[in-house]
């Protein structure tokens, strides 16, 4: 194998778990924006996907896509109810209160997954088989292919949500400004709930598009959810182009990290640059130029 | 139309209103007076519904709305100008303009909406070119124009102003409160918060005085006009210059 090509390669593969990342730090700055908190919940949306998918496609025999819709749909919900559950009756509103909540939610969750679930390691099929397909003399899995292309679908569908719906809209607006959004009559609390919901589903869609090319367990999402909070706050905490690039990057930077330096260092190059972009500029890429909320 | 009675709020732990009642009749402009601190804005808020930590009574034309969530005030045409713009400083001027409209929009076309916003920029004609614009890079006087119309895209029966005139140069001032009795002449009634003493009582038919959460005089905007505790209080400046 040449070296271009094994760069071609890395880059690939960078790009496909990139896309993970991204999906993932969409959803952490979605709720963010929302309510100014770290929804550490986030991760388990991600274990919840793959874990739904399983149990939908495998163990229920359902079709492929309905499979997908549903297993989405129900991490929907889910992020919906721990907004209802655990944040909105929360008697403070201090941010370090919520946060604590959701490192709560998140634990609870994880617990109830592997009681339903179990401990033990699983794996869901590729969408459409296994044999790789050469590109620029690199071989890539067709579920590379389906990861980069559903990122892109779900990207470009949120683009849409923010810029051309009246909910989407009112979503941006709330959380520039709740109370001028109150006083224009949009009800702050359920821009909240969806938000959660929201960033539930791309949570969900993250973990069900990558869990074939990983294995599954009940805490599949806890790296690759720290991953795409560590990818946020690269690409500037609670800018959402800024946390696709942040996810891309990270994602290439790991991979050329693994496979030019070494792969047992794979976990460590992530965070690396965690810490690096929080010594160096703690605004991250695109951020705001403080770290304090809008 | 509107009758506040004995109102109490709370703000950080402090007695903002003290059994505050007034009135706005239909068609009015009633101007609210006081210093910085005096509860002028926590009043606005208890009307609007965003402000939880209050007692007493709010009707709006004879309804008890003291427990009606802000949508419904809304809903109902009570719509406020809060202090400081408090726009959406990303979003465009248009979105801004949108978002004013939020509670009609599903009931209404994109082609109305596009033509009530025209109808804004007619109205405000500086903000023509600047539909595209973020609103935070507009200067002072063009994003009071955008707070104003984002009130009135939401097609109020009564508006309530919170200080439009604040760090305006007085030439847009003079233009804000032409704005204001320009609106009333359109049948629309107006609870007006002002510092401009002067300015206020100039276009207004009713005003109280607000002193420390306590309404400590009101009366027809004339008589407080030449009220001398009034005058040395609020006027003092203006009278010198004249």
């Amino acid at each position: 194998m040449s070296s271009e090509t094994q760069l071609a390669q890395f880059i690939i593969s960078g790009i496909t778990t990139g896309s993970i990342y991204a999906l993932i730090a969409l959803g952490f700055c979605i709720i963010h924006n929302a309510t100014g908190i770290v929804n550490f919940a986030q991760v388990d949306f991600v274990s919840l996907g793959g874990l739904m998918m399983y149990t939908l496609l495998l163990s229920l025999g359902l079709p492929l896509i309905l499979s997908f819709a549903l297993a989405v749909l129900t991490v929907t919900a889910v992020g919906a109810l721990v907004e209802r559950l655990a944040i909105r009756p929360a008697r403070s509103r201090a941010v370090i209160v919520l946060i604590f909540i959701t490192i709560g939610a998140s634990i609870f969750m994880r617990g109830g997954f592997k009681v339903l679930w179990g401990k033990n390691q699983m794996a869901l099929p590729h969408f459409s088989g296994e044999s790789p397909l050469v590109i620029l003399g690199a071989a890539v899995l067709p579920q590379s292919l389906w990861i980069l292309f559903i990122t892109l679908a779900v990207v470009g569908l949120l683009h849409f949500f923010f810029s051309r719906t009246r909910i989407g809209k009112a979503i941006r607006a709330t959380s520039y400004n709740p109370r001028a959004a109150a006083l224009m009559g949009v009800n702050v609390n359920r821009m909240i709930l969806f938000s959660f919901a929201l960033s539930g589903a791309l949570g969900a869609v993250a973990g069900i598009i990558i869990v074939p090319i990983t294995t599954l367990s009940y805490e599949i999402g806890v790296m690759l959810g720290l991953k795409g909070f560590a990818a946020a706050v690269l690409g500037g905490y609670g800018n959402s182009i800024g946390a696709v690039i942040g996810g891309l990057l990270l994602g290439v930077l790991e991979s050329l990290g693994a496979g030019l330096i070494s792969s047992t260092y794979k976990d460590v190059m992530a965070f690396a640059i965690l810490v690096t972009v929080l010594f160096v500029k703690p605004s991250g890429l695109l951020g705001y130029g403080d770290s304090e909320r809008r | 139309m509107l009758e506040v009675r004995n109102l109490k709020a709370y703000y950080r732990g402090n007695q903002a209103l003290k059994d505050v009642s007034l009135e706005v009749n239909q068609g009015e402009i009633v101007c609210l007076i006081g210093a910085n601190g005096a509860g002028k804005s926590t009043l606005l808020n208890c009307i609007s519904g965003v402000h939880e930590d209050q007692a007493g009574q709010i009707l709006f034309e004879g309804a008890d709305i003291t427990l009606a969530t802000a949508q419904a005030r809304v809903k109902m045409g009570i719509v406020q100008v809060p202090e400081n713009r408090q726009l959406f400083g990303p979003l465009t001027v248009e979105e801004n303009l949108e978002m004013g409209a939020y509670l009609r929009a599903r009931r209404i076309s994109s082609a109305e909406l596009n033509r009530e916003i025209q109808g804004i920029m007619e109205r405000f004609p500086a903000l023509k070119s600047r539909g595209r614009q973020r609103a935070h890079s507009l200067s002072g006087g063009e994003q009071q124009m955008v707070a104003m119309g984002r009130g009135l895209m939401s097609n109020p029966r009564l508006l309530l102003l919170d200080e439009p005139s604040l760090g305006l140069a007085p030439i847009l001032v003079r233009e804000v409160f032409r704005t204001v009795e320009e609106l009333r002449n359109e049948a629309r009634t107006i609870l007006l918060v002002e510092q401009n003493a002067l300015g206020a009582l100039a276009i207004s038919q009713r005003a109280y005085v607000l002193e420390t959460g306590r309404v400590t005089l009101s009366g027809s905007a004339r008589d407080l006009a030449e009220n001398d505790g009034v005058r040395r209080a609020f006027l003092g400046h203006d009278v010198l210059a004249q």
